[in-house]
């Protein structure tokens, strides 16, 4: 962010966005590609379309960015958000009433989030593992109680959500940007939001001074709870059902615009600014692609190659940059040895 | 000493004295505990259930697992140097389409179309240590990328190729129904291949290697370890392991399409964490988790057999790695405090 | 020459002083670190801590900050009588201690590095505006005009981070503030800075304990001193009252009779060179060092920590980052390691001084650990690349039984050995390479005696059997004993070289202090 605030040192800022930047370039040129073959394609309402059809991307795309840039990875969304809309579904089917239901889904949600939090926190287990196992279990879940069947939720709330529009903006698209906003405000202007690079640089000295490495895992463990539910509340609306095989693979998409947009899974360095460029990228990518008419296998095809391509940018680029902001003379952590530990790979 | 002597001397906690119960308790755990809950569990299920401990039903067990147990092998390999391989259930299915798409399509021999997957296998392999090794990018990253791209091809294959392959040659036929001696043929190709494994970690340099690049890459370097190497090495055989699981994958299913091999990347991250492999990298050994496989299969025959709806299998399974993942937890922080 | 002592009655009058630690003792399992320790630093006064490895400084320094309990003594602070049992009652007492293992984050800028969990805030949010004009007026209290407190800390150089962590300590409004080593690997320019901040600190009230080796920059700056020896008080002094070679008096080690003597026998050095090393550079770290190995010959390498002398040992081994310039010859050859495994190649082997971060691995066994660098020799053939078990065995055994590592141990995991055990694993490890050239960082770092014998035995074996070693270590008499020859760096230069009979510790202290009088060969 451009303010007093934070940049003394204009170069090394702007260093520091080359990989975002490059990104929206590409965004632009895959635009073009596709408007090229496609004139009548490209729209401010396609862009809007497009962005509320992702809604559940973004929204767990802010809170993806704390996840790593805590150090910790999060693989349990799109398997949540499922299990999230069949526990909504399930208890609208038997009391009619929504509210109950959501109210249930932000509680299932957050309560899971709080529990990887913990297993995580304290336990120390990899992070890795413990949402790897929520993928899997979760989506269990969510498919064995539902019978593989999808259960109809209809009601004004639903409408409101799908058809709704302020201004010309849509819900979901409002939505989108809200958690954008909250998203930011909380990682740049927070305490919370300053911890979390803390000890995605450094526990053990996060932990000296006197912070609950802890309780900053159980708040990020629980925000990404909390957008699970918002992205659940979206989905379902949209589809105006609890699928059980919901978002299947959005952990994918959230990842790859988080990490495209240049945050790095070493934990420590990002931005929600960096994460939106990314989640505009697959929105529009999902749906120019979509636009296309391409067969099923295509899309795929093409979308793997346009991500390989665009991640290796983003990796090439950042360590470019990297060797040009370098610090001066390379200064260590510590006053001992001056040789840096290489990793092994 | 005797062998007896010297197997309880590599059980046996070596500093008892400085250990107090907990610890030993936690200490011994680490070490069978794996084989004691299979053992366990081998009991329990074949004592509720009379077709659990029939010849049918283990010889079921051991095919079932023997897909995810050849992957799982490739995926411990990576996982000992502190990597991940998110491409193994691509590659997988890749491996099969190439030799349905050759065998079938293109009436090439099965000797030939096996050649050719498994050597197509071992260049993602390939790809995938050379950017983890020289381009240096995380290892999640780029196979992520490569699985993204190997199943976009995958799909270009199958639907140039009638979207789905029915691959019907004697050979793989024979793989399904023949036995060596009492085990069927995929059990034996399990056993072999794990034992293979075996030998190549603990008896050839490679292997050292390995542990110890897994284990201390800094001091690797300066023992003169060539860790680039090592690490493609490594990515190059787990993309062969997914490679042979396909076809062992193609003789199972005989018809080869999108649906093919889609859990199984998971799956084999689960055995290999129920083995107790830790993802920090530098301990652990493929028997473990081949015993993590056995574990796997066990719980999923179980489930099977009791009618558990296919849909719980996979929650199950998820439950799994939790439970797994905390007792080795509990069992690491209480030895070393 | 009498030491000189201070009297009670000269000491500053009336003021109490801010710290007052009597009769301190710390034992350990086997050791007594500290045996009736007094020390005493008064209020504006900058008090250094001077002393030998191992005589006790840091110990002292642990109980001060809370990580130690002291056996015995007590511990009064400005006029009142204190226990410390952990770090944050160091801390509210108003003792702030800057390591040398810096706590900064370098993703975070300086302002939230200087005030990290304790930041102005408003309800939940961080008040920005605040937090700079705090951590501005923090560094300007000090005197630091130069650091922009929002940059990040990654973009500055380790004096720069130095100073940051002192803001750091000193925002805590600490009443003692205690420095480890803190110019270690400073340029002279960052030590100036250092040392007029210090020296304004002084204003504000505060006793600032010292501890370093550098006894040039001691007598610049600091007022009073206490020179530690064996665990035991031998001086306290004021610095005007003190030259440098009181000071390398004061605190020279034990009596020769404990010292290591090497049996040596002149005609086990060869005339030929087997290591010839000629204008080596590596920055500001090395600067233009030439010095030769015969073989048979163990040339010691020493200097305060810092100086370059381990960059030496590293370049050897191919591992120094950065770019190298100079020449190094192998029997007469010219060669360049530019990596481990190539100078691995080349014949030469290098035990780094931390074993646990760079030599070990600690979940496979002894024997594994020894073995991992020759393999290659142990296989059955290029093609079926198999490991001879039973041969590995019995070329490891035959080696433990030269390093005297006990049988029992090789099949453990290493982690579980003994600090000296384990050093003498790593020392296998470069025997059973069977090295022509053998570089050895700190060889008995976290040694108990009797293995550090063993140890130095086995190093006189190698000189014996023709090997060319080259000894680097900050250990005096470890050095005296050892060497053929000995080179003194300082600064990345050498200062001093001697032969062993010329050699003597108090020559060696002044050599590496940067005194010129002996340079040369």
């Amino acid at each position: 962010m451009l303010s007093r605030y934070r940049n003394p040192d204009l170069r090394a800022w702007l260093l520091g966005q080359v990989d975002v930047l490059l990104l929206l370039l590409m965004t632009i040129i895959l635009v073009g590609i596709i408007d090229a073959r496609n004139p009548t394609w490209f729209t401010l309402t396609t862009l809007q379309t497009a962005i509320s059809q992702n809604a559940a991307v973004a929204i767990v795309a802010v809170a993806m960015t704390f996840s790593i840039i805590s150090g910790n990875i999060d693989l349990s969304p799109g398997a949540m958000i499922a299990l999230t809309g069949v526990i909504i579904g399930l208890i609208f089917e038997h009391t009619h009433n929504l509210f109950l239901g959501v109210c249930g889904g932000f509680g299932l949600a957050i309560a899971v989030g709080l529990a990887h939090g913990f297993l995580v926190g304290r336990l120390r287990i990899n992070a890795i593992i413990v949402t790897l196992a929520a993928y899997i279990w979760a989506r269990g879940m969510a498919v064995g109680l539902t019978n593989a069947t999808s259960i109809s939720v209809n009601t004004s709330f639903v409408n409101f959500v799908n058809t709704s529009s302020l201004l010309g903006i849509s819900f979901p698209f409002f939505v989108v940007i809200a958690t954008c906003v909250i998203g930011w405000y909380l990682l740049n202007r927070t305490k919370m939001g300053r911890y979390t690079f803390a000890i995605g640089r450094d526990v053990r000295a996060t932990e000296r001074a006197g912070i609950s490495a802890l309780r900053q895992i159980l708040l990020i463990f629980g925000f990404m709870g909390f957008m699970i539910a918002v992205a659940t509340v979206i989905t379902v609306s949209q589809a105006a059902s609890a699928q059980p095989y919901a978002t299947d693979g959005l952990e994918l998409d959230v990842i790859i615009a988080v990490i495209v947009g240049g945050t790095k899974l070493t934990g420590g360095e990002g931005s929600i600014v960096k994460t939106a460029v990314g989640v505009l990228f697959i929105s529009l990518l999902n749906s120019g692609l979509g636009n296309l008419a391409l067969r099923d296998a295509d899309f795929y095809f093409i979308k793997g190659i346009v991500i390989l391509a665009v991640l290796s940018v983003t990796a090439i680029t950042q360590r470019v940059a990297a060797r040009y902001t370098g610090q001066p003379a390379a200064a260590p952590l510590s006053v001992e040895s001056g040789t840096p530990a290489t990793a092994g790979g | 000493m005797s062998v007896a002597d010297r197997v309880l001397e590599r059980l046996r906690p070596h500093d008892t004295e400085r250990l107090g119960p907990l610890e030993r308790a936690a200490y011994i755990f680490e070490k069978v505990g794996t084989i004691v809950i299979a053992g366990v569990l081998l009991l329990v299920f074949s004592l509720t259930t009379s077709v659990f401990f029939t010849e049918a039903n283990i010889d079921n067990i051991l095919i079932q697992i023997a897909v995810v147990g050849v992957v799982a092998i490739g995926e411990s390999i990576v996982m000992l140097l502190r990597g991940i391989d998110l491409s193994v259930g691509s590659v997988t299915l890749f491996s099969a389409v190439v030799i349905g798409v050759l065998n079938v399509s293109h009436h090439t021999s099965v000797a030939l179309a096996i050649l050719v997957a498994l050597l197509l296998s071992v260049g993602v392999g390939l790809v995938n240590g050379i950017l983890v090794a020289l381009v240096r990018v995380e290892p999640i990253i780029v196979t992520l990328g490569t699985s993204l791209a190997i199943s976009g091809l995958n799909q270009r294959l199958l639907a140039d190729n009638g979207s789905w392959i029915s691959v019907n040659d004697q050979f793989f036929v024979g793989m399904v129904v023949n036995k060596i001696w009492v085990l069927p043929v995929m059990a034996v190709i399990l056993f072999v291949l794990y034992a293979a494994a075996g030998v190549l970690l603990r008896k050839t340099p490679f292997g050292r290697y390995i542990y110890a690049v897994g284990g201390n890459p800094r001091a690797a370097h300066l023992a003169g370890i060539p860790a680039p190497l090592v690490l493609i090495a490594a990515y190059a055989l787990c993309g062969l392991c997914a490679g042979i699981a396909g076809v062992l994958i193609t003789a199972q299913v005989g018809t080869i399409s999108q649906a093919v091999g889609g859990d199984l990347l998971f799956s084999a991250i689960t055995v290999v964490v129920v083995g107790g492999l830790s993802l920090a990298g530098g301990a652990g050994s493929v028997e473990k988790t081949l015993v993590g496989a056995i574990i796997f299969g066990m719980i999923y025959n179980f489930l099977t057999l009791q009618s558990f709806s296919n849909y719980y299998k996979q929650a199950i399974a998820g439950f799994l790695i939790l439970g797994a993942a905390v007792l080795i937890q509990l069992a690491r922080v209480g030895r070393e405090r | 020459m009498a030491l000189p002592q201070q009297s009670p009655e000269s000491l500053s009058e009336a003021a109490i002083p801010i710290l007052a630690m009597k009769g301190i003792t710390r034992r350990f399992p086997g050791t007594l670190a500290l045996d009736d320790v007094d020390f005493t630093v008064n209020r504006s006064e900058i008090h250094a801590l001077v002393g030998q490895n191992g005589a006790g400084k840091s110990t002292l320094v642990k109980i001060l900050a809370g990580d130690y309990d002291a056996t015995a003594g007590s511990i009064v602070i400005d006029g009142r009588p204190v226990t410390i049992r952990n770090t944050r009652d160091a801390r509210r007492l108003g003792i702030g201690v800057v390591y040398q293992e810096l706590s900064l984050l370098p993703n975070l800028t300086v302002a939230e590095n200087v005030f990290l969990g304790r930041e102005p805030t408003r309800l939940t949010n961080v008040n920005q505006g605040e937090l700079i004009r705090r951590a501005r007026e923090a560094l300007d209290q000090l005197g630091i005009l130069h650091i922009d407190v929002r940059t990040r800390v990654a973009r500055l150089t380790l004096a720069e981070r130095q100073l940051v962590e002192i803001a750091k300590v000193l925002s805590l409004d600490p009443r003692i503030l205690i420095l480890d080593e803190p110019t270690a690997a400073l340029s002279q320019d960052d030590v100036e800075r250092l040392f007029s901040i210090l020296r304004r600190l002084k204003g504000r009230n505060i006793g600032i304990a010292y501890i370093s080796h550098r006894f040039k920059e001691i007598l610049a700056l600091c007022d009073r001193g206490t020179v530690l020896r064996g665990g035991r008080v031998v001086s306290v002094f004021e610095t005007k009252n003190m030259t440098l070679d009181m000071l390398v008096e004061a605190t020279l080690g034990q009596k020769q009779e404990t010292f290591f003597r090497r049996n040596v026998r002149h005609e086990g050095i060869r005339r030929e060179e087997a290591l010839v090393v000629r204008n080596l550079s590596a920055g500001d770290k090395v600067r233009d060092v030439s010095f030769d190995i015969h073989r048979g010959e163990i040339v010691g390498l020493c200097g305060l920590l810092g100086s370059g002398q381990n960059e030496v040992g590293r370049a050897l081994f191919g591992d120094l980052q950065g770019e190298v310039h100079g020449t190094i010859e192998l029997n007469g050859r010219r060669v360049t390691p530019r990596a481990p495994h190539r100078a691995k190649q080349l014949g030469i082997g290098f035990l780094t001084e931390n074993r646990r971060e760079e030599g070990l691995f600690p979940e496979m066994r002894s024997e594994e650990n020894i073995s991992i660098a020759s393999l290659g020799r142990f296989v059955w053939a290029k093609v079926l690349p198999f490991i001879r078990g039973w041969s590995v065995r019995r070329a490891i055994w035959s080696i433990a039984q030269k390093t005297r590592v006990a049988p029992s141990a090789l099949p453990r995991p290493v982690r579980f050995l003994s600090g000296g055990n384990q050093q003498k694993v790593v020392i296998s490890r470069w025997l059973l390479r069977d090295s022509e050239v053998l570089v050895f960082a700190e060889p008995t770092f976290g040694v108990d005696v009797g293995a550090k014998n063993e140890i130095y035995r086995q190093l006189e074996a190698l000189a014996h059997e023709g090997k060319s070693i080259l000894v680097i270590s900050t250990d005096i008499p470890e050095i005296l004993g050892l060497s053929d020859r000995i080179f003194v760096m300082y600064h990345g230069s050498f200062t001093a070289e001697f032969s062993r009979e010329e050699a003597s510790e108090e020559q060696i202290v002044r050599a590496m202090q940067g005194a010129h009088d002996h340079v040369g060969s």
